[in-house]
Parts: structure tokens; C-alpha cells; sequence
């Protein structure tokens, strides 16, 4: 069982290479993690490395797992009365191109846990293969929402929606433009953690608009509490 | 964001910057119904079909 520890390509950051069995692992790692030297912090606004014991870095790992999962609330709440229930129910009338656009935007939500909980686990050199995956996945999500937003065009505009098909186009375009900026600085300082999960958690804000969007709150408010003299109370109280 | 400030005092600048970002965003919903967007969007139109 045993770890060395090797100069990243960046130069200023020692990653640890694994060379051990599982067992020893977690002993191992800890004692590594509390020797790791903080980087200068030049591309991380002075956010360095987290040094520390696992148990240290725990509350981060559940910050950062907590929010993937809520993304993923996110989405079945925005997409629920549009999408989800009507799936659900057998009713839904969608074109393939929007079950597919669907199927790869989950996907990416999935993907987004799966990578945090390996965080969480302590098994970054499975979020390291996985995110290869992820980069690949990330261009598709790029294509998707460009291919889906034009498709959408093409159907309004065919049937006599010209208008108004015209002025949505801008907000998944702007999705598409920005999502890449994030996505891309996400990739290119993929090395520091630190900056790497908050450009990550950034981009996905971006693509969780449309969800957010679509969160029809207000309804909710409306049927399941009331307003009375003494303030909002859930309608199911006496 | 607020993690970070609770825990560093300090607010990322990547959040900064994403924050600024994400709410300028927001402000395209102005912008749909606007001349400039409309005559690139009949554009984009035309190449589309």
C-alpha cells in the first residue's frame, strides 16, 4: 500500500497518484490530504486547495451533493405540470425531438450527481474518467439545445406562430452561449478543484433556467395555503 | 455562494462573476420583443427553412 505523490502538469499543484489496495485507502488518503501543500491560488482568487482531514472536508462534499440533488428537484418540479406528469399519464404530445432533447438534458442532471457523489465518496479517480465522458457529454448538451431551439423555430414558424416562436429564440440561444463559457473554463481549470466545481455548479445554474422558468410557485402557493388575517397558512390546517 | 461566505467570509469571484452573468441574462426577457433581436431572428428564420 502506497501513495506517492507526483507534480501536476500545472506545476504548482502535487496531485496524488494511487498505488495501493482498497483497504488501506482511507488512512492513507487522509494523512495525504492533510499534507498537501495549497497551491499560490493564482487562478483561484486566493480560494487554495482545501487542506484538511476527510472528516473536514465533509460538510463541502455534502454542500456540493445536496445541491446536484436539488438540481435534479429543480427539474422534476419545473418540468412536472409540462412534461413529467403528462409522460406519467400517458398523454403527453411531444415530438421526438423534445423527448430526446429531454432524455440528454437528464442525462447531464445525472451526470452532474454521479460526478458530486463520486466527490463525496472520495473516489476522484472515477470523477476523472467520468468526466472525460462529461466533456464529450457537454458538447452534445451544446448541439442538443442548439438543434432543439432551431427545430422549434422551424415548427412554430410552419404553423403560423412566425412571432412569437422569433422573440423565444433568444432565451435558449443565450443558454447556449453562455452554458459554453461556463462549461469551457469548467474544462480548462478542471486541475483545481476549487474553481472547477464552481464553474461547474455555474453552468448547470444556466441550464436549470428553463426549469426555473416553468416553476409555476404561485399555483402552488395558491392551492395549498391560504391567506387570512393572521398571515399564510397551509389550507389544510382547521 | 452563501456557503462560501459562511464558511471563508470571502464570496468566490467565479460566483461573482456567474452571478453577474446569470441575472444579466435574466434581462434578455426584455429584449425578445425588441427590433434589433426580431431582424436577427428573421434571419435565423430564413436560414432555418
Amino acid at each position: 500500500m502506497h501513495y506517492f505523490m507526483k507534480t501536476s502538469r500545472v506545476g504548482a499543484q502535487p496531485i496524488i497518484r494511487k498505488a495501493s489496495s482498497r483497504a488501506g485507502k482511507r488512512t492513507i488518503r487522509t494523512a495525504c490530504t492533510c499534507a498537501i501543500i495549497p497551491h499560490d491560488g493564482r487562478h483561484s482568487g486566493g480560494f487554495a486547495m482545501e487542506v484538511g482531514s476527510r472528516d473536514r472536508l465533509l460538510p463541502k462534499r455534502w454542500f456540493y451533493s445536496s445541491l446536484s440533488i436539488l438540481a435534479a428537484i429543480m427539474v422534476a418540479g419545473g418540468f412536472w405540470n409540462t412534461y413529467w406528469k403528462p409522460l406519467i399519464d400517458g398523454t403527453l404530445d411531444k415530438s421526438w425531438v423534445v423527448d430526446l432533447h429531454a432524455a440528454v438534458f437528464v442525462g447531464w442532471i445525472v451526470l452532474f450527481i454521479t460526478q458530486a457523489a463520486l466527490i463525496f465518496r472520495g473516489r476522484t479517480d472515477v470523477h476523472r474518467k467520468v468526466g472525460k465522458f462529461g466533456i464529450f457529454y457537454g458538447f452534445v448538451i451544446i448541439a442538443m439545445g442548439l438543434f432543439v431551439a432551431l427545430n422549434q423555430l422551424a415548427t412554430g414558424v410552419a404553423a403560423g406562430r412566425a412571432a412569437e416562436v422569433q422573440s423565444f429564440l433568444l432565451i435558449p440561444l443565450v443558454d447556449m452561449i453562455i452554458f459554453p463559457i461556463f462549461f469551457g473554463a469548467a474544462i480548462y481549470y478542471r486541475r483545481e478543484p476549487e474553481l472547477h466545481r464552481r464553474l461547474m455548479l455555474v453552468a448547470t445554474t444556466e441550464l436549470l433556467t428553463a426549469a426555473v422558468a416553468r416553476l409555476d410557485l404561485d399555483a402552488y402557493v395558491t392551492a395549498h395555503w391560504s391567506c387570512s388575517s393572521s398571515g399564510w397558512r397551509p389550507s389544510t390546517w382547521p | 455562494m452563501i456557503y462560501d461566505y459562511l464558511t471563508k467570509r470571502i464570496i468566490h469571484p467565479v460566483y461573482v462573476i456567474g452571478m453577474i452573468v446569470l441575472s444579466a441574462t435574466m434581462l434578455r426577457v426584455f429584449a425578445i420583443e425588441s427590433e434589433a433581436w426580431l431582424s436577427i431572428a428573421r434571419m435565423i428564420t430564413r436560414w432555418v427553412t
